[in-house]
């Protein structure tokens, strides 16, 4: 069917009203269809089946933890977002956390002022990233290969550093260091309040800002964005760089947090973090997901995870669990792409 | 009267003399002249490997010319990349629309040039009203602007890429196969539109081998064959076998019995 109308220009007009009221019934109905609220639901009752076998799943300090278990995976899991929505992945944000926390402790360790070290983690991570970027972008690699990479050369770098030998102590300020990640801010983890916060950061940058309209754009198609005169490299180079900076902001804190910087932190991190943003709804192909499904495809895991130890599940198996979800999530994106695509 | 004559009354906005382009050892486009008038509809005809494409890649900057010159309004330019084209007020719509079809409808349509607020956030009510008022000057209705183009039909999907060209005013506006995949009332819709902004002082180059689609809205069609111009006609005084007899042969039925 052809629903195409040429109107004079005063019908058009007329049903500029019409049009926009559409617009909002559309968007409520968008919203209940939409995979965020798919997930949300899933979350619930999985929230509620949870604490009915393990009613201690419930208490605060249970949810409080749990949600500081998995904040630094969502958090992660926004600045990977911008790198899977135009298209891209980032494999390297597990290793440039454990690297990045290192660096900051090992700073610390030989004396240097926090307000100093802090800042060169973060530099570190941004840097790796763009530099990943630049691989993308300027040598056409597919983002595999750069950040897996990148994977082995931070993960490597980290080792040398400590020698193998973890970092424990963090110099004059290591008390207010170690606060940063272990305190509390209103009875809330601090790193829940980050991870919060990078989330509301993330969901205001992606949907009110031109640049990450034009992440979205980029994912949907590169060439007409490179037609339209949008500049397409220095875009996708900034979102691995901020994959990059944001999983050194989530390192240092874990450092912090675990009073200990090693590179076993954040090892392997970067599967949970993907495995969050893809079941959180973001589309592997690009173009598509919010950080709002981050956070819940997070939580997902982290309660399923914290579930399994209240229910005394083999913690040997929590692996096996998690892999399966994975595969569900990308096998429920693919229907997705599928059923938009014979639209 | 013939074709050169008339091209006299009204002002030439393009003019493409001797552009020659070739690959490696294969000559796409050989030495060929084409004038765009003011405000008219030039089909630019031929089969597949004419080098019609070729051709418009040159004219908006994506590829270089071997040899030739390109004028615009009579003077000599340099047209190096598609920015250059598009400062001239040279527009393309590409055959596959360069569509995000993950965007919305008045995001695709300013794409990338998207209305500022506080110059951080994008302006989404600016950007309907800019959409709208595009969208009412092709006198085009499309109920939701939010909907994702995805979801839009073959002909609404067109739409939306004139759209887009049309937002930037172009002078010159380059329609390649416009038709191409749409059902036959959308293509009427399509060439309409055309039509009308070539009413409106667009000078409009279609590029397409399907001839009878455009016989009916075109001025003058010039012919290409093997990458050689073979002839420009005013379409009101040729039939289509006229110009079908052009694009085989190379000869005008005419021509070919004298």
């Amino acid at each position: 069917m052809n629903n195409d109308s040429v109107n004079d220009s005063e019908g058009a007009g007329q049903s500029r009203k019409g049009g926009i009221n559409e617009s909002y019934r559309l968007t409520l109905s968008q919203f209940v269809r939409s995979y965020e609220f798919g997930i949300t639901v899933a979350f619930a009752i999985l929230f509620t089946l949870i604490g009915i076998f393990a009613p201690r799943f419930w208490r605060i300090s249970n949810l409080l933890r749990v949600a500081r278990s998995f904040s630094f995976i969502a958090a992660t899991g926004v600045g990977e977002a911008l790198v899977i929505i135009t298209g891209g992945i980032d494999l390297s944000v597990g290793s440039l956390m454990g690297f990045s926390g290192i660096l900051t402790g090992w700073l610390l360790h030989n004396g240097m002022s926090m307000w100093l070290a802090i800042p060169i983690g973060l530099l570190s991570g941004a840097a790796a990233g763009l530099l990943s970027g630049i691989l993308v972008t300027k040598a056409k690699m597919p983002p595999l290969i750069p950040t897996l990479g990148m994977l082995s050369i931070a993960y490597s770098a980290g080792l040398f550093i400590t020698q193998g030998i973890p970092i424990t102590s963090f110099g004059p300020q290591e008390d207010l260091f170690i606060s940063l990640g272990s305190g509390f801010i209103f009875g809330i983890p601090n790193p829940v309040i980050y991870m919060l916060l990078m989330v509301l950061i993330g969901w205001i940058f992606l949907r009110k800002t031109p640049l990450g309209h034009a992440l979205y754009a980029i994912g949907g198609n590169e060439e007409a964005c490179e037609l339209t005169g949008i500049n397409v490299d220095r875009i996708k180079m900034f979102a691995y760089a901020a994959s990059g900076f944001i999983a050194s902001m989530s390192g240092i804190l874990l450092t912090s947090r675990l009073s200990l910087g090693d590179a076993s932190n954040g090892r392997g991190n970067e599967l949970d973090v993907i495995a969050a943003v893809v079941i959180g709804g973001v589309s592997l192909a690009g173009g598509r997901g919010s950080v709002a499904g981050v956070l819940v495809g997070a939580a997902i895991m982290g309660v399923i995870r914290n579930a399994m130890v209240l229910l005394g599940i083999s913690s040997f198996l929590q692996g096996i669990v998690i892999g399966f979800i994975i595969i569900f999530a990308v096998l429920l994106d693919r229907v997705r792409r599928w059923l938009t695509s014979s639209d | 009267m013939n074709a050169e004559e008339k091209s006299i009354n009204k002002s030439v906005i393009v003019r493409m003399e001797g552009i020659t382009k070739t690959f490696g050892g294969l000559t796409a486009v050989d030495d060929v002249d084409l004038e765009l008038m003011e405000s008219e509809i030039l089909g630019l005809v031929g089969d597949n490997a004419a080098g019609k494409s070729t051709l418009m890649k040159i004219l908006i900057g994506a590829y270089e010319a071997t040899e030739g010159q390109i004028y615009y309004r009579g003077e000599p330019v340099d047209i190096e990349n598609p920015h250059d084209a598009h400062e001239l007020g040279i527009e393309i719509i590409y055959q596959n629309l360069a569509l995000c079809d993950n965007l919305g409808v008045d995001e695709n349509v300013l794409l990338g040039r998207w209305p500022r607020k506080w110059g951080l956030f994008v302006d989404k009510a600016t950007m309907k009203n800019k959409t709208h008022d595009v969208l009412d000057r092709m006198g085009i209705e499309i109920q939701s602007l939010e909907q994702e183009v995805a979801t839009l039909s073959g002909g609404k999907r067109q739409t939306v890429a004139v759209a887009r060209a049309i937002s930037f005013n172009p002078d010159v506006l380059i329609m390649d196969e416009p038709t191409a995949n749409l059902s036959p009332e959308a293509s009427d819709h399509v060439l309409s539109l055309a039509e009308r902004l070539r009413d409106e002082g667009v000078s409009i180059i279609i590029i397409t081998h399907r001839l009878q689609e455009i016989f009916g809205v075109t001025d003058r069609i010039s012919v290409l064959r093997r990458g050689k111009l073979v002839g420009t006609v005013n379409t009101s005084e040729v039939t289509e076998d006229d110009v079908l007899e052009l694009i085989i042969s190379g000869k005008r039925r005419s021509q070919a019995h004298e």
